[in-house]
């Protein structure tokens, strides 16, 4: 009975234990689709800067913070639109700010 | 005319006073993550609490006991002990969560860190304790918290399908992450069925004295109150399975719960969650603060009451200074308050066995409630969820902090 509990939990753990990989992909897809959101609702003047940027920081605050493998290409490539939009809230670009969307949609 | 403005402003306690940090968390993670499928963990927690908070009250009108008192009473100082500590730990981490909230509010309006907002907003929450009165404290806490009938109005207006809303009230296994699933469901029950609540409720219907003949009123008001309350859990749920999950948006930090109401609301989207988040975190945090000052003051045989000076009650209000202040310490360390809200909804809900026990003893017994015991549907439903809640919290929890949280 024990050992049957113990080889059951074990074997819970495993399933559930999410490759790290898998919860970078899906990381990034979920910020992609965050900086999106907070791109059209900043052109619509929905949000102010402050929030936009705040979001744009904990989007690349937590893809930096998974991203220790330096050879992921499509977290540094959205840390780098990140970035983009970033410069772009702060200056007030609406035209860059659109620009960076489409980005964000290819 | 007495009575029904008592019952009126229960169910405005009820739907202002449900939402709460852990209750907005949760279900906006549980509808990004898994659409509507863990609806049926709020109705289950609902239920629950509405039989609880209905026996708090009974015990409280009927004995002049609150529960804590009650249980140290009934079944002895060691046995009332190690529930109250477990508590007391829990408390900590809520109020520290609930800090976050109002800060994480003010955050999203001005700009400013957490951090640098969480010693002011304790300090505030402080002075509300300190200077208001139970009834200012309800009502103006309670009437404020309206603003989250913005989630339903949102929800409406996004047009779910009403189908795949009702199918999700039907328990069922999930399709993937099965461990995130039922943490999430764990942090549902614990956001839902809050042992602060019976605490607070219970000794407030003693400093507001009720009698038997308030027995009518309280099972109106934890009946309707409770689930109207629930309502605006099960539209945050809504709003962010529209929003968020279709677009594969996890929640991995507020900032991103915080963009359900932007598609429904335009620019009244973000001040609104940020209004609704406020407001409610911080009449859970008084709230908190209060019940543990009352759950401690009442297991030591402390004289406590809001309504009295706090120079009156020195220990019970230096506890709720206590406690405010480790609360708001929690979020000078940096800790993540999402993360916090989840890992104090889901011990929330491992410490209820130990909490809601007791209720099945002590509303079983005459001389405490005299003919108004509980029925068999009421002692039914209270053992059925207690199991549930404890299985899932207790399998659930260890799997998904060894699965990387």
């Amino acid at each position: 009975m024990r050992r049957s509990l113990v080889a059951l939990l074990l074997l819970a753990i495993a399933c559930s234990k999410q490759d790290d990989d898998e919860k970078l992909q899906k990381s990034i897809v979920s910020w992609k689709a965050t900086l999106q959101i907070v791109a059209d609702a900043h052109l619509k003047n929905e949000v102010h800067d402050g929030f936009a940027l705040k979001t744009i920081d904990e989007a690349v605050e937590d893809l930096e913070g998974q991203s220790s493998n330096p050879t992921n290409k499509h977290a540094e490539q959205l840390i780098g639109i990140a970035v983009k939009l970033r410069q772009a809230v702060e200056s007030h670009d609406k035209f860059a700010i659109a620009n960076v969307r489409g980005e964000l949609a290819r | 005319m007495k009575k029904i403005l008592q019952v009126a402003l229960g169910v405005v306690t009820g739907i202002g006073g449900f939402l709460e940090v852990g209750s907005i968390a949760t279900a906006a993670e549980a509808g990004a993550s898994f659409k509507y499928a863990l609806l049926w963990s709020i109705a289950l927690g609902t239920i629950c609490l509405i039989f609880l908070v209905e026996m708090t009250g009974r015990l409280a009108a009927i004995s002049k006991h609150a529960v804590a008192d009650a249980v140290r009473e009934r079944l002895g100082f060691p046995f009332a002990l190690i529930p109250r500590v477990a508590e007391i730990i829990v408390n900590v981490m809520v109020i520290g969560a609930e800090i976050g909230g109002v800060s994480l509010a003010l955050k999203f309006i001005t700009g400013i860190e957490v951090r640098v907002w969480a010693i002011p907003v304790t300090l505030l929450i402080w002075l509300a304790i300190w200077a208001g009165t139970l009834d200012f404290i309800e009502d103006a806490t309670s009437l404020l918290g309206l603003v989250s009938i913005g989630f339903v109005v949102a929800a409406v207006k996004m047009h779910p399908d009403y189908h795949a809303v009702l199918h999700g009230f039907i328990p069922s296994a999930p399709r993937h992450d099965a461990a995130h699933y039922w943490y999430i469901a764990a942090g549902i029950l614990g956001a839902t069925i809050s042992p602060y609540m019976f605490h607070f409720y219970g000794s407030g219907a003693i400093e507001d004295k009720w009698g038997e003949d308030s027995l009518g009123a309280n099972r109106v008001t934890a009946a309707l109150g409770m689930s109207f309350g629930a309502v605006m859990s099960i539209a945050v749920l809504v709003c962010a399975a529209l929003v968020l999950a279709p677009r594969g948006i996890e929640v991995a930090r507020y900032e991103q719960a915080a963009l359900i109401l932007i598609p429904a609301l335009g620019r009244w989207g973000l001040p609104l969650f940020a209004g609704t988040l406020g407001v409610c975190c911080f009449g859970a945090a008084i709230e908190v603060s209060l019940a543990t000052a009352y759950m401690a003051a009442q297991t030591l045989g402390w004289n406590w009451g809001e309504n009295k000076k706090p120079d009156k009650e020195a220990r019970f209000s230096m506890t709720y200074v206590i406690m405010l202040l480790l609360g708001g310490s929690l979020l000078l360390t940096g800790i993540d308050p999402l993360k916090l809200t989840m890992y104090a909804m889901a011990l929330t809900a491992v410490i209820l066995p130990l909490i809601v026990l007791p209720f099945v003893v002590l509303l079983n017994d005459q001389t405490y409630v005299h003919e108004h015991t509980n029925g068999p549907i009421g002692n039914t439903v209270v053992i059925v969820t207690i199991i549930l809640a404890s299985i899932v919290a207790i399998v659930t929890i260890p799997l998904e902090i060894m699965g990387g949280g």
